[in-house]
């Protein structure tokens, strides 16, 4: 017994010790403030200085065992990385950098993930056609709302082989000629782009996995996504809910710090209950993801239902404590809830979420 | 391994075979009783429970427990939650007063009282609260006066659970009334039989009267029966009130009632369709369920935090807000999921669940009422865990 409660402690301590030393690495090289300077610059949104400085620190390869030269880190570290993050709002493609890494391997070059696609919501299913020819296969189709797209140079990308419902994963070069990228404008900034394939050729090295296997590596790379970026919230909601907090410790009105007035006192319990709920989901989810367990799916199903339902409110909360003063440009609230409604965005589909979750529920009931 | 949010060792494995056996083994014989909330049932069950020696698995093996491990607790309470298992009828005194009586009871009172208590012979209630002695307890007005070898009991208590069936009394009594408010406070153990002990029983909205005012005039028990030191009784009662449980107990009724909302959806059909197809209904389902699995989550890694001797996280604190509010959430719901049926009540042809649902909906109004309103709780975990000044 004291043998697993260790494990745990000391899993526990492993995680708290890479948070803390990527709190200060984040502390050192970016503010939220810059996220407010792209919001003017019609240019791609994100910090390139700032992701050179984690690639060499060798966060995108955490999920990598360490004998394919990866960081050999557990769910729960990249769960962490990803809440801080979320907390200063930074600007960096981790999620999708540390999924395509753990499916495809270490890499120096920026490579993002590819599953949604437009007006498709289950993304386990895709649609996105490869025809096989010769050796390798030709690719057409429509992946949308791609993070990073815009700046990507690759992208693991998921499709289906033509006429069959065989799943197929591939590395795909972004450069190419073949694939037309469109930048999308989001409230954020950040660099997201459309990616249209027109029968385009993909050489069979290109090939990450097909069949059954492709399929269980499909599964992977969602539960990672929905854990990270539903993480990723957790950060954001947390940081803007301790702001809020310390803000109505001292803003003074009618006489007294607004603190004290329960209905903004209530109104913070219940956000930072929302919070934990979160918290405790992504954690949970983390530990399934790591042992394989059967119910991995729908944890993060339940993380990612639960995030899209209540963090976002989160930051729409604390603007109402801010008042007046978190609707200036000048406040970083906005900032956070730009963020948090672009990471919203990004979740998968509540619906399918709630599918998901609610296979384990009536079979475990 | 994620049952328990630790993977568990090898003797916690044994033991969770073990209750597994025990209760694949009795569960048959309750399970077409219906209200499992009966008298006789939950007596039955603790008979049981004391015979497979499960009545107390946390308290200590020379008293009669198993000397379990907190994770052996947990896994206790959730293999009973699990397997949908009945209340026992001395859950409190196991709970509370037995521990209390461990650590301050003489050997006689350990030796007379432990037993009954996991027998069931003596079910036992608590009588803290008084009409102006609440979440202020020791402004507590019952008085306790020495008389040779005993004390003599004059006051009352209120809100007491259980009283109109249970056969014996831990109350708190003023027994030096000029010593600072504090201070001059006994812990007693009352026979109810004892002349001068009256009981009106108080009628709840459901209907039914689980809580009593208890009244003591001249009521005469032997001094040898105050817990821990005479005029300490408020540090007995700390301890006491620390043994309530970490939320363990509630968090298995939340799991519990959301299986039952769950099952109510899958079996109740509108026009040939089952009402958990509904998309609007799903989507309650999920959100309860996130709720349950996060705070399930929350009270095993709280359990363990205590193993490890760490302070648990601040998101223990949150507990017992979040699962008074699910709770009743899902009790409400599961209202609206009956339809008309929801609100038929016991005895009415085409009541959901004998009346089960009816009942249910107006007994969960005390979810956020009891143990510190929902209000009082956002106020102290606003001040406690937010650093938010007081609302005066």
């Amino acid at each position: 017994m004291e043998q697993s409660l260790l494990d745990l402690a000391a899993e526990q301590d492993a995680v708290d010790a890479v948070r803390a030393a990527a709190a200060g690495v984040l502390r050192r090289q970016w503010a939220p403030e810059r996220l407010r300077a792209m919001l003017d610059d019609p240019g791609p949104g994100w910090a390139p200085d700032l992701w050179s400085t984690v690639v060499e620190l060798g966060w995108p390869d955490l999920l990598v065992p360490e004998d394919r030269g990866g960081g050999g880190g557990v769910a729960a570290q990249f769960a962490g990385l990803a809440e801080e993050v979320g907390r200063v709002a930074a600007a960096i493609p981790f999620v999708t950098g540390a999924v395509a890494a753990w499916c495809a391997g270490p890499s120096l070059a920026l490579r993002t993930v590819a599953l949604a696609e437009p007006r498709h919501a289950d993304d386990a299913r895709p649609r996105l056609t490869a025809r096989e020819e010769g050796p390798g296969f030709v690719v057409e189709g429509t992946k949308s709302f791609v993070p990073y797209g815009a700046v990507a140079e690759s992208c693991v990308v998921s499709a289906v082989v033509a006429g069959t419902d065989e799943i197929v994963l591939f590395v795909v070069d972004t450069a190419a000629a073949d694939v037309e990228v469109t930048p999308l404008r989001a409230l954020d900034a950040s660099p997201l782009a459309d990616l249209e394939f027109h029968g385009m050729r993909l050489a069979p090295e290109t090939l990450l996995a097909r069949g059954p296997a492709a399929a269980r590596l499909l599964d992977g790379v969602r539960a990672r996504l929905g854990l990270g970026w539903a993480s990723e919230l957790v950060g954001i909601a947390a940081a803007v809910h301790d702001a809020a907090t310390e803000y109505a410790r001292h803003r003074v009105a009618f006489g007294r710090p607004i603190g004290a007035f329960q209905a903004i006192k209530h109104r913070l319990v219940d956000l930072r209950g929302d919070i934990e709920v979160a918290r405790a989901l992504v954690n949970r989810a983390a530990r399934a993801i790591e042992h394989d367990a059967p119910d991995a799916e729908a944890m993060v199903a339940l993380s990612t239902f639960w995030a899209a339902e209540r963090l976002r409110a989160v930051p729409e909360g604390a603007i109402q404590v801010f008042g007046g003063i978190g609707y200036t440009w000048e406040h970083d609230a906005h900032l956070y809830l730009r963020r948090a409604a672009v990471l919203t965005a990004l979740l998968p589909s509540p619906t399918v979420a709630c599918d998901a979750a609610m296979t384990w529920l009536t079979a475990t009931r | 391994v994620d049952d328990y949010g630790a993977p568990l060792g090898e003797s916690e494995r044994a033991f969770r075979d073990e209750v597994r056996a025990f209760l694949d083994r009795t569960m048959p014989d309750f399970a077409d009783r219906q209200g499992r909330s009966s008298l006789d049932v939950m007596r039955e069950w603790q008979g049981r429970l004391s015979d497979a020696g499960l009545a107390a698995v946390g308290w200590p093996v020379e008293f009669g427990g198993r000397s379990a491990s907190p994770v052996e607790q947990l896994v206790f309470n959730t293999e009973m939650a699990r397997a949908n298992a009945p209340e026992p009828i001395n859950r409190s005194a196991i709970n509370q007063l037995g521990p209390t009586i461990i650590q301050w009871g003489t050997r006689e009172q350990q030796l007379h009282y432990l037993p009954r208590i996991l027998s069931g012979e003596d079910v036992w209630c608590q009588g803290f609260s008084e009409p102006d002695a609440g979440s202020d307890l020791a402004s507590l007005r019952t008085r306790a006066v020495l008389d040779g070898d005993d004390l003599i009991v004059n006051g009352q208590k209120i809100w007491t659970s259980k009283a109109h069936y249970a056969d014996r009394i831990y109350i708190l009594a003023r027994t030096d009334p000029d010593a600072p408010k504090h201070d001059g406070i006994s812990y007693v153990l009352v026979d109810l039989r004892t002349p001068g002990i009256e009981i009106r029983p108080i009628r709840q909205i459901a209907g039914s009267a689980e809580f009593s005012e208890v009244f003591f005039t001249d009521v005469r028990v032997p001094l040898a029966n105050v817990v821990g030191p005479l005029h300490q009784g408020w540090r007995v009662a700390h301890s006491t009130l620390g043994y309530e449980r970490i939320g363990q107990s509630r968090t298995h009724r939340i799991e519990r009632r959301l299986g039952m909302v769950v099952r109510l959806a899958s079996t109740t059909h509108v026009d040939g369709v089952a009402r958990v197809d509904e998309p609007r209904v799903r989507a309650r389902l999920v959100e309860f369920a996130a709720r349950v699995e996060a705070l399930r989550f929350i009270a095993s890694r709280a359990t363990a935090a205590g193993v490890l001797g760490r302070t648990p996280g601040p998101e223990a604190s949150l507990a017992k807000l979040l699962t008074s509010v699910v709770d009743q959430e899902m009790a409400t719901f599961s209202l609206d999921l009956a339809g008309r049926a929801g609100v038929l009540v016991d005895g009415s042809p085409g009541a959901a669940k004998g009346g089960a649902v009816a009942q249910g909906y107006l007994v969960m109004r005390a979810a956020t009422l009891g143990a510190g309103t929902s209000e009082i709780q956002r106020n102290v975990i606003g001040e406690k865990l937010l650093g938010l000044p007081r609302s005066d």
